[in-house]
């Protein structure tokens, strides 16, 4: 059986022609890659590097072989979305439906979407809540604590909360019961962009803000022990699978993006935003996407409207810039998909770009008042559309093509 | 990085340089790209080498930079530089035991496929990795490798001459 095809590969890969490898080159450039490392952390001068980054020119070309010439960035509106069909685009796994009013709230509000496709939501029936998760054999559910606030992501397969005023809620998701982690510690539950998303049983996430500083205790807490481990002081962070990725601070102009991946190795890079404030950052495990809002500030001016979203690879190159200078509504981001949202505007609805394919589509032409953070997880989204008015909506879980 | 270090890292390329440019080339199609995206990875490995406490997940590093690399590198080519698969073909004819249609068209039909599907093919079927190893190298889920590698061979297997193969894979 896959004896079979493995076969087959290895029949199609056989026969190479020379290799013209050549390992001096490697460990020269290698060499080179290590100094420049240590003088750009040294002397400051990443900013710079990172700025010739952005602007497609390889920061070692003297010395590092880019055999695939400099990066192409893809500029996007709203406009270059396509419009996503059923069938063709996606196929439709379930439909659930909620409503919030001055009356109070019932149904079920999707929180997000484990890794195997579960979906998790929190379930309102009268004055009880309860989390509820939803499979293709139905849906299991368990009381809500009371302390009990947003969903930050799974961790091993497990959904992972925050708890207020501090700490974190696990849901043991094969007894149900509930496991606070780290409850005397105050971990910031609200930030944009899904932050929380672990490997090894570890979570990241950011402290308070460090009072007139812009910035903030970023941790790694291993949710066996509660055992936390500062990692820097920065501003946004997101996590996924190992690779950690933040800001160097917050309500102001991201100068520097640092990377640190499996093996403790870090990079930084200038991901050459300009004056655009940085609102948000995400991450995957080939892409960075940084968040920044763009407006002209003034007084009555919401610098948390994001109207730019820079996509990276993780050297630090460009990839894509998608554009809304009337600023995005909620914008969300899975292993594989970043959501927008348009409220107002000539292009209302809700929109994905693909991480892996680039692919942009138009999801939805229509949107809910009731969206918020939820995500999906692998090939599945999730998007809201309006349900009765302004007061309900019906969450599309859909598994993307 | 020390003397030792770096002889230790030079072993470690020679050995491994070779099967890694064969998941290149299943990656790419192409010789030269594949040996290129070797080179990069192997850079990035000696960069992180200090830094990599068990030597023994060497190998499983070195696919990860491998794969991303060659990510990375189909997404920076335009459409008019890919490969013809012929050429490729050609030179890499050899000796292998697989008649040449056979081997145009699964080598044609990986490049139909999202890179990271393709990765998901080389990294399961031709690397032998598990299910859990292939997450682990693309930095994802294991349900995502199951269904990235599902839509995958289904899309292989509307290919005539591995249809049959394919479904048993599947089966």
């Amino acid at each position: 059986m896959t004896d079979r095809l493995h076969t087959l590969l290895e029949d199609a890969s056989a026969g190479a022609p020379h290799d013209p490898f050549e390992l001096d080159s490697v460990i020269s450039t290698g060499r080179s890659r290590v100094r420049r490392r240590r003088a750009a952390t040294g002397l400051g001068v990443a900013a710079v590097l990172g700025l010739v980054a952005a602007l497609g020119v390889s920061a070692g070309s003297g010395e590092d072989p880019q055999p695939a010439g400099p990066p192409q960035v893809r500029g996007l509106t709203l406009d270059d979305a396509v419009p996503a069909e059923p069938g063709r685009d996606y196929e439709v796994l379930h439909e659930l439906t909620a409503h919030s009013s001055d009356a109070g709230m019932d149904g079920d509000f999707v929180r997000g979407v484990l890794p195997d496709g579960t979906v998790v939501v929190e379930r309102h029936r009268g004055a009880g809540r309860q989390v509820g998760l939803v499979g293709d054999e139905g849906t299991r559910t368990v009381d809500a604590p009371r302390s009990l606030v947003n969903y930050l992501g799974s961790a091993d397969g497990n959904p992972v909360f925050g708890a207020d005023p501090g700490g974190l809620w696990l849901l043991d998701r094969q007894a149900m019961l509930w496991r606070s982690v780290v409850g005397g510690l105050t971990v910031d539950v609200n930030q944009t962009v899904q932050p929380v998303l672990g490997s090894d049983g570890r979570v990241v996430v950011a402290g308070p803000e460090l009072a007139g500083s812009g910035t903030r205790e970023l941790l790694d807490i291993d949710l066996a022990t509660g055992t936390t481990d500062r990692i820097d002081e920065g501003g946004h962070v997101a996590s996924r699978n190992g690779l950690t990725a933040w800001t160097d601070a917050l309500h102001r102009p991201v100068d520097t993006v640092t990377l640190r991946d499996a093996v403790g190795q870090v990079r930084s890079f200038d991901p050459g935003t300009g004056d655009c404030v940085g609102t948000g950052i995400g991450v995957t495990s080939s892409r960075v996407v940084l968040m920044t809002s763009c407006q002209d500030l003034g007084e009555d001016d919401d610098t948390d409207v994001v109207t730019r979203i820079d996509v990276f690879d993780v050297t630090g190159d460009p990839v894509a810039r998608i554009v809304d200078d009337d600023g995005f509504g909620p914008v969300r981001m899975s292993d594989r998909f970043l959501t927008l949202t348009e409220w107002d505007g000539e292009r209302p609805g809700t929109y994905t770009y693909d991480l892996e394919t680039e692919e942009f589509l138009r999801v939805t032409d229509d949107m809910s008042g009731l969206a918020g953070s939820e995500t999906g997880s692998g090939d599945t989204l999730v998007w809201e559309e309006r349900l009765d008015g302004d007061t309900g909506a019906t969450y599309v879980v859909a598994r993307m093509r | 990085m020390r003397r030792r270090d770096e002889e230790e890292f030079a072993e470690f390329a020679a050995g491994a340089r070779e099967r890694l440019r064969r998941t290149a080339y299943l990656m790419s199609g192409d010789w030269e790209l594949a040996s290129d995206v070797v080179q990069e990875a192997l850079i990035r490995v000696y960069v992180a080498w200090p830094r990599i406490e068990s030597k023994g997940g060497l190998p499983a590093y070195a696919r990860r930079c491998l794969v991303n690399v060659a990510i990375d590198m189909s997404r920076r080519r335009s459409s008019t530089e890919l490969p013809s698969e012929l050429t490729a073909l050609d030179r890499a004819s050899g000796d292998a035991d697989l008649g040449v249609p056979a081997r145009e068209a699964l080598l044609a039909a990986l490049r139909e496929l999202a890179p990271r599907q393709r990765a998901c093919v080389v990294l399961r079927y031709f690397e032998d990795q598990s299910v859990r190893d292939t997450a682990a190298v693309l930095g994802c889920s294991e349900g995502t490798v199951k269904s990235q590698t599902a839509r995958a061979l289904d899309t292989l297997r509307e290919l005539t001459h591995i249809h049959d193969l394919v479904d048993e894979v599947t089966r």
